[in-house]
């Protein structure tokens, strides 16, 4: 083989499209010839310099959820659950032209209506007798209408401590643990359960947060310039930290979707994550 | 970071939301059973086929637009359009190629109109990749970093667009020249040509940088 050959092939050599018989020329050749193995050379380096940019992006959780909406709302045959059409709503609301923090706002708000509705329907719905039953729930007086998930203020001093304290979401925890209660004077009485609505309160709430932090990180990833590198590394192992958290806590509900205590944690957790995002998309 | 949980917690929300299926569903259902269901009607069929390839899809589409916002939204597109289209796949087995030929129509129809309306549409900028990991990395490392992407992102933007979209077939996703010919139409010629010719321009625009890394 010629120096001329092997340069037109060196392309189709070094990417693995040629056949087995000029390949095995190719080597030969690139064997005894220094100035074509430089030129097989220069694009073994060039590729794996490339391969160092990055430019992988990660898919925003919103994603699928905007296909999926498309796709109901063209009438494709896709047909959408309860649970789905509330998001869309929900979706559309948000996609309103407002800034990042009146969408938070908004979001923050519905969870606000929500627990508010879940706490009436505990009032409504749990005998007097288990409401007072709240025995982790210490300090239980309230004002009526408050609600924790606005009102608290997050400890700024790592993630995972700052959701140990017992004093958050009780809207739901106690719902929830009316609902569990509920469940086992049921089986005593022999009743059918009823429906879990606490549980899809939970579900809703826990979507708005996903929604929140969804803009949010959106927001605070378009401004990294004006962190300082080290208050970026700080802020960023604290997302690391409450990414943990909230993986592990999710896994507890969806284990034990009744159990107050891990529902109160992974709604603590979602929220410090939300504190995180606003930190870092204030700077 | 951030958003790859946000997507497991999303994911972990669909699952959430879902029935018990009369079947069990798996990661590892071969692209021809996805297709086959989702034609069915069957979601989460096609939820999985979107699990599988948002992401290789959606950096695809970046790399020719170069705007994360905009990608985002023509990844959108390229999914709805992959739905309604379903049953016109003629070989299950080139599910890849297919939703990238897609999206490769897509970005191109997107950037067609965006040139008639006189818009720039590849910025010049850190890629949110870079964005992420600045702070994993050390200052001097960080900086080299910008530095190649800055570089190989204008570089990219001033490759034609057949050369440009050839280009990141093979370099970036080590396609084949078939499977690049499956995505773009192309001949195998015009794909070895263009691609020759995409790989010596990046390399003069990349020349100093190169040469400095080396």
């Amino acid at each position: 083989m010629k120096c001329a050959e092997c340069q037109a092939l060196v392309q189709e050599y070094f990417d693995g499209e040629l056949d087995q018989r000029a390949a095995a020329a190719m080597s030969v050749h690139l064997e005894s010839c220094p100035s074509c193995s430089t030129e097989l050379e220069q694009l073994a380096f060039e590729q794996r310099v490339y391969q160092s940019y990055e430019h992988e992006l990660e898919v925003s959780p919103a994603l699928w959820v905007k296909v999926r909406d498309r796709l109901a709302e063209e009438d494709n045959g896709w047909t959408l659950t309860l649970f789905g059409r509330s998001q869309i709503a929900f979706s559309k609301l948000l996609s309103l032209r407002f800034g990042t923090a009146a969408a938070v706002a908004v979001a923050l708000f519905a969870i606000v209506v929500i627990l508010g509705v879940m706490k009436q329907q505990n009032k409504q719905e749990v005998p007097k007798q288990l409401a007072l039953s709240s025995e982790t729930l210490p300090g239980e007086k309230r004002r009526p209408g408050e609600t924790d998930i606005v009102s608290k203020q997050v400890n700024s001093n790592g993630a995972e401590g700052s959701i140990r304290g017992p004093q958050k979401k009780r809207g739901v925890v106690a719902g929830l643990r009316a609902e569990t209660v509920r469940g086992k004077s049921s089986l005593v009485n022999g009743n059918a359960r009823e429906p879990k609505t606490p549980v899809q309160f939970v579900r809703k709430a826990e979507q708005q947060y996903l929604s929140a932090i969804a803009l949010l990180t959106r927001d605070a990833e378009q401004r990294p310039s004006r962190l300082d590198s080290e208050t970026r590394a700080k802020l960023n192992s604290a997302l690391v930290a409450v990414n943990r958290t909230i993986l592990s806590t999710r896994k507890a509900v969806q284990r034990n979707p009744n159990d107050p205590l891990a529902v109160q944690y992974m709604l603590s957790a979602y929220e410090k994550k939300v504190d995180v995002l606003k930190e870092m998309s204030s700077y | 970071m951030s958003e790859r949980l946000a997507l497991d917690l999303a994911v972990d929300l669909a699952g959430l939301e879902r029935r018990p299926a009369s079947h069990s569903v798996s990661l590892m259902n071969s692209s021809e059973d996805l297709i086959s269901r989702s034609r069915a009607g069957d979601q989460e069929a096609f939820r999985l086929i979107f699990e599988r390839y948002a992401r290789p899809v959606l950096s695809f589409i970046y790399d020719l637009v170069g705007q994360r916002d905009l990608a985002e939204e023509l990844t959108q597109e390229t999914f709805v359009r992959a739905f309604k289209s379903l049953n016109s796949i003629r070989d299950e087995t080139k599910l890849a190629s297919w939703l990238f030929g897609i999206g490769r129509n897509v970005a191109r129809e997107a950037i067609r109109a965006r040139l008639r309306d006189n818009q720039t549409f590849l910025e010049v900028g850190p890629s949110d990749a870079q964005l992420r990991n600045g702070a994993q990395v050390s200052p001097a490392q960080n900086l080299l970093d910008k530095e190649l992407s800055l570089a190989m992102h204008n570089a990219l933007a001033l490759l034609d667009e057949d050369r440009r979209v050839v280009f990141v077939l093979k370099v970036f996703r080590q396609f084949s020249y078939h499977e690049i010919m499956d995505v773009t139409g192309f001949t195998l010629a015009k794909v070895k040509t263009d691609l020759h010719r995409a790989r010596c321009e990046v390399r003069r625009r990349l020349g100093p940088f190169l040469e400095a890394d080396r």
